[in-house]
C-alpha cells in the first residue's frame, strides 16, 4: 500500500508493525475459538494466559508505533503519521462514545473484542493514506 | 509562508527527488515544502540554506511581510 518511495527504516517499520497485527489477529481467533467453541474451554492459570496473549502484540504494536515516531528522521512524514493516528483515535472515540450511548439505551449487543483496535488502525491508515495522496 | 524553492531548484535542474535526496528527506517532504502545505522546521530549513549557499530570509519570506514591501 505504502511500498512506493518508502526508506529502508520506513519498510522495516512498515513490516514489522503489519506482522504484529496480523499476530493479534491469528491469536485474537484463536482465543476466541478455544474459550467460545472448544467443547474443554481452558480454565484456571491457563485461562487467564490464554485470554492476556492476543493483548501482548498489540501493545507491541503501540511499541512498534512510538519507536517509529521517535526515529523517523523525516519530519514532514512523522507530522504526518501523527496527524493520521490522531484522526484514527477521534474517529474511534467518537464511534466508541455513540455505541456505547446506544448500548445503554437500547438492546443492541457489544461489539467483538478489538472491534474499536480495528477501527482505530484503519481509519489511522486510511487518513495516513489520504495525507500521503494529498502531497504527492 | 511563501518559498523560492521551486525556482532555487529549477536553476539547478534538480528534480523534487535529487532534492529529497541531498536533504534526505522524503520527496513528498519537498514537495509539501515546495507548494506551502508544510513550513519545515529550523533545522531543515538551515539545511536548504546551506545546500542553496544562501540564507533563509532568501528562500522563505512571511506573508505579512510580502504585503508590507508590496505598496498598495
Amino acid at each position: 500500500m505504502f511500498n512506493k518511495n518508502l526508506s529502508k527504516f520506513q519498510r522495516r517499520s512498515l513490516q514489522l508493525f503489519s506482522s504484529s497485527i496480523l499476530l493479534t489477529a491469528g491469536l485474537t481467533m484463536l482465543t476466541h475459538e478455544l474459550f467460545r467453541h472448544h467443547s474443554n474451554p481452558p480454565t484456571g492459570p491457563l485461562a487467564w494466559i490464554l485470554a492476556i496473549l492476543p493483548a501482548l502484540p498489540f501493545l507491541g504494536t503501540i511499541y512498534l508505533c512510538l519507536r517509529y515516531l521517535a526515529r523517523e528522521k523525516d519530519e514532514f512524514i512523522r507530522a504526518q503519521v501523527l496527524l493520521a493516528l490522531l484522526q484514527g483515535a477521534f474517529l474511534t472515540l467518537g464511534a466508541t462514545v455513540v455505541y456505547t450511548f446506544l448500548q445503554n439505551y437500547l438492546d443492541i449487543p457489544a461489539p467483538p473484542a478489538m472491534a474499536y483496535v480495528d477501527l482505530f488502525l484503519i481509519t489511522a491508515m486510511v487518513a495516513l493514506r489520504i495525507h500521503l495522496r494529498n502531497s504527492q | 509562508m511563501n518559498n523560492r524553492l521551486r525556482i532555487l531548484r529549477a536553476e539547478r535542474n534538480w528534480s523534487q527527488a535529487d532534492l529529497a535526496q541531498k536533504l534526505e528527506v522524503s520527496r513528498q517532504s519537498v514537495n509539501a515544502i515546495e507548494t506551502g502545505k508544510y513550513d519545515p522546521s529550523l533545522p531543515l530549513a538551515f539545511k536548504l540554506a546551506r545546500l542553496f549557499s544562501t540564507t533563509i530570509e532568501q528562500i522563505f519570506t512571511d506573508e505579512d511581510s510580502d504585503s508590507e514591501a508590496q505598496p498598495s
